[in-house]
């Protein structure tokens, strides 16, 4: 027998009818002419009223579990996910939106995009690092605006956003190198970014097509805009957060939600995306608990790239030990935090040995690796900096996956930044980079 | 939001955790923290947690390895807090076990799993991810 209880349920406000409870709506009360925080629709006159100022409301009904449990799995995933029921009916492809494209799940081996690089690291430097620092400004920009009541407009991110995204088709590691280099003072903007260029670099390995990177990579650079309503001795702490503090943080999900909704320009993906990447596969996550299979595609995507940073960005590591702790977080909690499956294939996109990394290899030589090979992760290139005695030489890059060095040559063992006198923040300067690998390019 | 202790000078390798590490429950004055159990060394383990770690540098640790080969429980292990690192993804903290206060039989314990951990360390395929690379 069906069990009733209370159900809370979004609706947008085209599907209103006479009769419904709304108990909250797509933004503060106060914000809107509603003087009664809560109400039962009674004429038509409300709906128009609603319609005129937001996108959805939420409802509560009394209803059968059985019977509701479906629909409302499918309104706690988000806005994408009742977009994609809705289009599920329709058979007439002439009138397929570009929604219709987007995503529940990496592609099908068959359809999924096979993308190698079109120029190489050291060439794509000079112009990734332009490309970071005016996102950079971009993101600064945006949050900052956000914070001071002037308009915001996302907008303005997406040309930033496309830049990103051609530079890591062109490159898969270029941007990724300048994600390594961190600044703690500039941590919130440079997170954003990273997020974005990881989340895009995730998506290209995933053989996703270009617009759906660029919308994967939008959301990764908005996932994070609700910190800009959390208040900046909150955000820039020196020390713990007391429990009253975290609570406040991590109203940073409803907040994107709210402040993009109410911006009205963002796309739907990155609405969702921002009010529910802190969601966790066993139901533990924030700010609504949903279970595995509400949580939009999308957002299991950025989750990943979100960690990957947060745990890099850790002053108690050097940058390649952080990547290999924050793999190791993410490896074991597949299938409890994260996505099983994507969290397998984000650690085969980053690789065991990610650019920055400072091995040891079996013939003693010591090396910095410059960019991982698509197709053979464990044999990137390298760039040898130290002879089998250890001592400095002229710096020359040599493949591991070239039949040259296949069977005779590979990584023995990571090394502690700093090994020998070696440092990736030295390489990581862009003069010293860009000069080595721009003349082996 | 990510702020840390102080520097890590862990020296000894530490290897990834298996799937038998079936319990592992950090104690402090300010409560109980259900931890994954992320590396390990006979000296010390690293863990993490979606939640906030309460601050407490004196620390004990319940343990449960539960390897059909090797079965193992630790009862309030003492440990320090060597550093801890805080973001919003979740909190990451590694323990040194407090040698000198634990019985050798702990210590014998402690070094066997270790060595249940070595033998599938592979230095160059962490994750077991790139067999066919």
């Amino acid at each position: 027998m069906a069990e009733h209880q209370l159900i809370e349920i979004e609706v947008p406000v085209n599907q209103l009818k006479l009769g419904m409870h709304v108990i909250r709506l797509d933004r503060p009360w106060l914000d809107t002419d509603f003087p009664l925080q809560g109400f039962v629709i009674k004429n038509h006159t409300q709906i128009k009223r609603l319609a005129e100022q937001c996108q959805y409301v939420v409802i509560q009904s009394t209803s059968a579990k059985p019977a509701l449990s479906q629909e409302r799995r499918v309104q706690k995933q988000g806005l994408f996910a009742r977009l994609m029921q809705k289009k599920k009916p329709s058979s007439n492809a002439k009138l397929v939106s570009s929604h219709t494209k987007m995503s529940i799940a990496p592609p099908a081996p068959e359809k999924r995009i096979c993308y190698t690089d079109q120029v190489g690291t050291g060439q794509e430097l000079t112009k990734a690092k332009i490309t970071y620092d005016d996102a950079k400004t971009t993101v600064n920009h945006l949050m900052e605006n956000i914070r001071f009541g002037r308009s915001a407009n996302v907008l303005e991110s997406s040309a930033a956003v496309d830049h990103i995204v051609d530079s890591v088709i062109r490159n898969q590691d270029a941007l990724r190198w300048l994600t390594k280099i961190k600044h703690q003072d500039e941590y919130t903007a440079e997170h954003s970014l990273n997020v974005c260029i990881l989340s895009a670099t995730f998506a290209r390995f995933l053989g996703h097509d270009e617009s759906e990177i660029r919308r994967i990579a939008m959301s990764g650079l908005l996932h994070d805009v609700g910190k800009s309503r959390v208040p900046l001795d909150i955000l820039n702490k020196q020390g713990r957060l007391t429990a009253d503090e975290i609570n406040i943080m991590k109203e940073h999900t409803t907040f994107g939600k709210d402040l993009l909704l109410s911006i009205g320009q963002a796309d739907r993906i990155a609405v969702d995306v921002a009010h529910t990447h802190h969601e966790r596969l066993d139901g533990k996550g924030y700010p609504r608990g949903l279970r595995a299979s509400q949580i939009p595609y999308y957002a299991k995507i950025i989750a990943l790239a979100d960690c990957y940073d947060a745990i890099t960005s850790s002053r108690c590591y050097d940058g390649a030990r952080a990547s290999m702790e924050a793999l190791d977080i993410i490896y074991k909690c597949r299938g409890v935090q994260f996505d099983q499956e994507l969290a397998i294939d984000f650690i085969k996109c980053i690789g065991i040995f990610p650019p920055g990394a400072i091995v040891e290899l079996n013939t003693g030589e010591v090396g910095i690796v410059i960019s991982a090979n698509t197709n053979s992760k464990l044999r990137p290139k390298v760039l040898l900096v130290r002879s089998r005695d250890k001592k400095a030489i002229r710096e020359q890059s040599i493949d591991l996956s070239s039949i040259e060095f296949e069977q005779k040559i590979k990584i023995a063992r990571e090394l502690p930044d700093g090994s020998h006198g070696v440092h990736s923040r030295d390489y990581l300067s862009m003069g010293a980079i860009m000069d080595i690998m721009g003349k082996q390019s | 939001m990510t702020y840390a202790s102080t520097q890590d000078k862990r020296q000894t390798k530490r290897f990834l955790c298996d799937q038998y590490f079936i319990q592992c429950t950090l104690k402090t004055r300010a409560g109980n923290l259900a931890m994954t159990a992320i590396d390990f060394s006979k000296e010390g383990m690293g863990l993490f947690s979606s939640d906030m770690l309460p601050e407490s540098e004196q620390v004990s640790l319940y343990l449960s390895y539960q390897n059909p080969r090797l079965q193992l429980k630790f009862n309030a292990l003492p440990c320090v807090l060597v550093y801890y690192n805080i973001t919003e993804v979740g909190s990451q903290c590694g323990l040194r076990f407090s040698l000198g206060k634990i019985s050798q039989t702990e210590q014998q314990a402690l070094a066997a799993i270790e060595l249940v951990l070595a033998e599938l360390d592979d230095p160059e395929d962490r994750y077991h991810l790139f067999g066919d690379d």
